[in-house]
């Protein structure tokens, strides 16, 4: 009876061990969020989940993942310098273009979609619709290549909407 | 009555008719609050977190910082609020922020509703941080927010719940997108990378619940897009004082810390303490069992009179992709299929324009889907084909338009059913006899339940055991225990080549060559393909492991035995579900022979919550039948 308990929850530890360890791997959640070490590529979706370790698949996504600050008073930012409303505007478009690079390279391409939408209020232009259409002309130019820097990727947008008077109008500077 | 009371008492009466002209001192203050009892306020228990239990207050909050009466304030109320009025009348030191005024807005702002005290009563401190955020939180509405079950992860299996606080959306701002809004997460903060510590930890409470605050935009991006999660939104009624509130004690909460228990005081139990804190009309924690499970809170919130105005889904890329595929003829497919092979677009060249942007967006979402992670990480292969598929897209000057998706309510969180079940079933075995067997799941879905509120590709049992009893000879026992049992079921399709597997693990009756009638233990892990043939009907094939161990195993103590398994699902309709399933397991260490287990099983939940199940086993080797009938109860 001793030993079929010792294998039972041999079994069980052998489990819950398989069961994290076949989800990945974690990382210090103050490095991949601060951005410091990264640039803004810091704030990115995957420094968010896969952390300092890059070539490993996510053990426990953000969802469970806290924050290690010991501050004193307030509620931290689970991305503490990744937030849209800290900086100035170049800022936030910058964190804003980092963390939602795969949608908004699609939604740029495809003329339409929810992340022109933010984005348009983020760069403050009435009219995301017009916006969005200047924006697929200009595709090649904003995003060159996949893993451009996200402040080359926000001075190009910037530049795009310039470059546009009639958009630029709807757009204040 | 003593005659300074009698005096107090007209003061009290002077100052609360004419607060605009006299002056309360901080003691006048302290004073009402007694005399009123505001300590045994509900609102004033919520906000400090107080449960009672044995006739005792005890806060749940764990960092002695959130108490302003120290140790005395984590068990007592009233300690707790007289020291909060005297804090809040203490004269500045140079950091205004460490003011107890700053700290703690909520209890300000609820305590002040309460006594009314008059503009000099407290020094006027001016709270830089918090204004800072309730600036940039700029609520107006909030929302709870279910994130569905993600199995390939055991601490999201069960789904999440976290809160958006939503900015206004009038005027000029009629047009805010939900992206820029802000999500209000707990969370345990992890310690440690060890699983099995993590296990423990998780379940023992080791671990710090922190909440923190994160731009949507990131939420939506990890779960709908990078996991694959479909995220259901649930608008709640809260007036604007009540925004208010939550607001200020969210704020309150980020200074603190609870020991995070991963089934009772987790993620989905202190969204609904923080929601109740700010309004206490709303009483949510009542509803909700011992054990908190994410999709209960849901339903807890969703059948409180009044408090979810609307329900809103937001599809995952998965579901995404799934809806414009099964929008294709099967032209268009294979032109999909001729473009993923040849990685050019010379099959689209005869497309109209509209048909081009359509499959362009499709194999959009195809890449970002089974590469995701690829190009999370700048793989050069498929963020280069991406790039390519992109500029291709964006030279079309056709706007997709918006993928409007119907969400899927039979899926809803908040229809499913309760996610205990308990059953009774008498039977018939040729070889144990008569029996009637007790089974109780802890939580949360298989297949034979009803379909409504789960995915119909999942399993997941956590904590289930059958025990039997022989009616004729009076002999009681455990037949099945399962502790954990995940079967996540993927169709394999031309565009995705998902497998299916599963992972189970528990003690059982075995009764094969090692061994009649002995409890082992066991872990089963299986791979295989799921057809889904059509709506109704699901096949699976599947190669199954298994690693038991018992004591009484004739040779070996523990043995490892291999085989295939076949399964047919039937889904008559979402209350009624059919499994046919035979499996054939051989020894390999130490050498058995084989042997075979088949069973028919049916289960039709007849009325809400309540199921009648039946089914069939036929064992080989040796050979015996069983079969039995009962009932099955959801709560």
């Amino acid at each position: 009876m001793k030993k079929s308990i010792v294998v039972v929850s041999a079994m069980c530890l052998a489990l819950a061990a398989s069961g994290v360890q076949a989800a990945g791997k974690k990382k210090s959640v103050e490095k991949q969020i601060s951005g410091q070490a990264y640039g803004m590529s810091g704030c990115g979706l995957g420094s968010i989940i896969f952390g300092d370790d890059n070539g490993k698949v996510q053990i426990f996504a953000a969802t469970t993942n806290g924050t290690f600050g010991n501050q004193t008073f307030g509620i931290t930012s689970g991305t503490s310098n990744c937030n849209p409303e800290n900086g100035n505007r170049a800022d936030n478009l910058n964190v804003y273009v980092e963390a939602n690079r795969l949608a908004l390279a699609n939604d740029v391409s495809r003329g339409s979609g929810e992340t022109v939408e933010g984005l348009s209020q983020i760069v403050g232009c009435k009219d995301s619709k017009a916006l969005s259409g200047k924006l697929q002309k200009d595709y090649g130019r904003i995003f060159p290549s996949q893993n451009v820097p996200a402040e080359e990727v926000s001075q190009s947008i910037m530049k795009s909407i310039a470059s546009d008077k009639a958009l630029a109008s709807t757009c204040h500077s | 009555m003593p005659e300074i009371l009698k005096v107090s008492g007209i003061f009290l009466f002077l100052v609360l008719s004419f607060p605009a002209y006299g002056k309360m001192s901080v003691e006048d203050v302290v004073r009402l609050a007694q005399e009123k009892e505001l300590w045994k306020e509900k609102q004033w228990l919520n906000l400090i977190h107080y449960k009672k239990s044995f006739g005792k207050y005890k806060s749940q909050a764990d960092g002695l910082e959130f108490f302003l009466a120290g140790k005395e304030g984590i068990k007592n109320p009233q300690a707790e609020l007289i020291a909060t009025l005297e804090s809040f009348a203490k004269i500045p030191s140079d950091n205004f922020q460490n003011h107890t005024q700053c700290r703690f807005p909520a209890r300000y702002l609820w305590l002040e509703s309460q006594l009314h005290w008059t503009k000099n009563t407290f020094p006027k401190i001016t709270c830089d941080a918090f204004d800072a955020f309730r600036k940039k939180e700029d609520a107006a509405s909030a929302s709870l927010i279910f994130s569905s079950y993600y199995l390939n992860n055991p601490s999201s299996a069960y789904g999440h719940t976290f809160l958006r606080l939503n900015k206004t959306r009038e005027g000029k701002y009629a047009q805010r997108s939900d992206l820029l809004d802000h999500g209000v997460n707990y969370s345990a903060a992890m310690t440690t990378q060890n699983p099995i510590a993590y296990a423990v930890m998780g379940l023992s409470g080791m671990f710090r619940g922190v909440f923190t605050n994160v731009p949507y935009f990131y939420k939506v991006r990890e779960y709908n897009d990078f996991e694959s999660r479909d995220l259901w939104e649930y608008d709640l009624n809260l007036t604007p004082s009540e925004i208010t509130m939550l607001v200020a004690h969210i704020w309150e909460l980020g200074s603190t810390y609870f020991d995070y228990y991963y089934i009772t005081e987790n993620c989905s139990y202190h969204m609904l303490t923080a929601l109740e804190a700010a309004a206490p009309r709303y009483e949510l924690n009542k509803k909700l069992s011992y054990y908190v499970i994410p999709s209960d809170t849901i339903k807890a919130v969703y059948e409180t009179p009044g408090l979810v105005s609307q329900v809103n889904y937001r599809p995952s890329i998965r579901s995404q992709f799934d809806f414009r595929l099964k929008h294709l003829s099967r032209d268009e497919k294979n032109k999909i299929g001729r473009v993923l092979k040849t990685r050019d677009f010379s099959a689209l060249k005869n497309s109209s324009e509209i048909q081009k942007a359509k499959l362009l967006d499709v194999l959009m979402d195809y890449v970002d889907l089974k590469y995701g992670k690829k190009l999370l990480k700048n793989d050069p292969e498929w963020s280069s084909f991406k790039q390519k598929l992109l500029l291709e897209r964006s030279q079309v000057l056709v706007p997709s338009p918006a993928l409007e998706i119907p969400p899927p309510t039979q899926e809803a969180p908040h229809e499913g059913h309760a996610s205990a079940r308990t059953g009774l079933m008498s039977g018939y075995s040729d070889q144990t006899g008569p029996y009637i067997t007790l089974t109780h799941r802890f939580a949360l879905h298989d297949l034979l339940d009803p379909k409504r509120g789960y995915p119909s590709y999942m399993e997941i049992d956590f904590v289930k055991f059958d025990l039997r009893y022989n009616t004729r000879d009076h002999h009681l026992w455990p037949e099945n225990i399962d502790l954990i049992n995940i079967f996540s079921l993927s169709d394999f399709n031309r565009f995705q080549k998902n497998l299916t597997w599963k992972l189970r693990s528990g003690a059982m009756v075995f009764r094969d060559e090692a061994c009649v009638n002995c409890i082992g233990g066991f872990l089963e892990g299986g791979v295989g393909l799921s057809r889904e043939v059509s709506d109704f009907l699901t096949a699976t094939v599947m190669l199954d492991t298994e690693i038991s161990g018992s004591a009484k195993f004739s040779g070996s103590d523990v043995r490892l035995r291999l085989g295939p398994m076949g399964q047919l699902k039937v889904s008559l309709c979402p209350t009624l579900q059919m499994i046919l399933r035979t499996q054939y397991r051989k020894g390999v260490v130490p050498d058995y022979v084989a042997n075979t287990e088949s069973r028919a099983q049916l289960r039709w939940e007849f009325v809400k919550n309540i199921a009648v199940e039946a089914q069939v086993k036929h064992f080989w080797n040796p050979e015996f039948w069983e079969a039995g009938a009962g009932l099955q109860f959801y709560h």
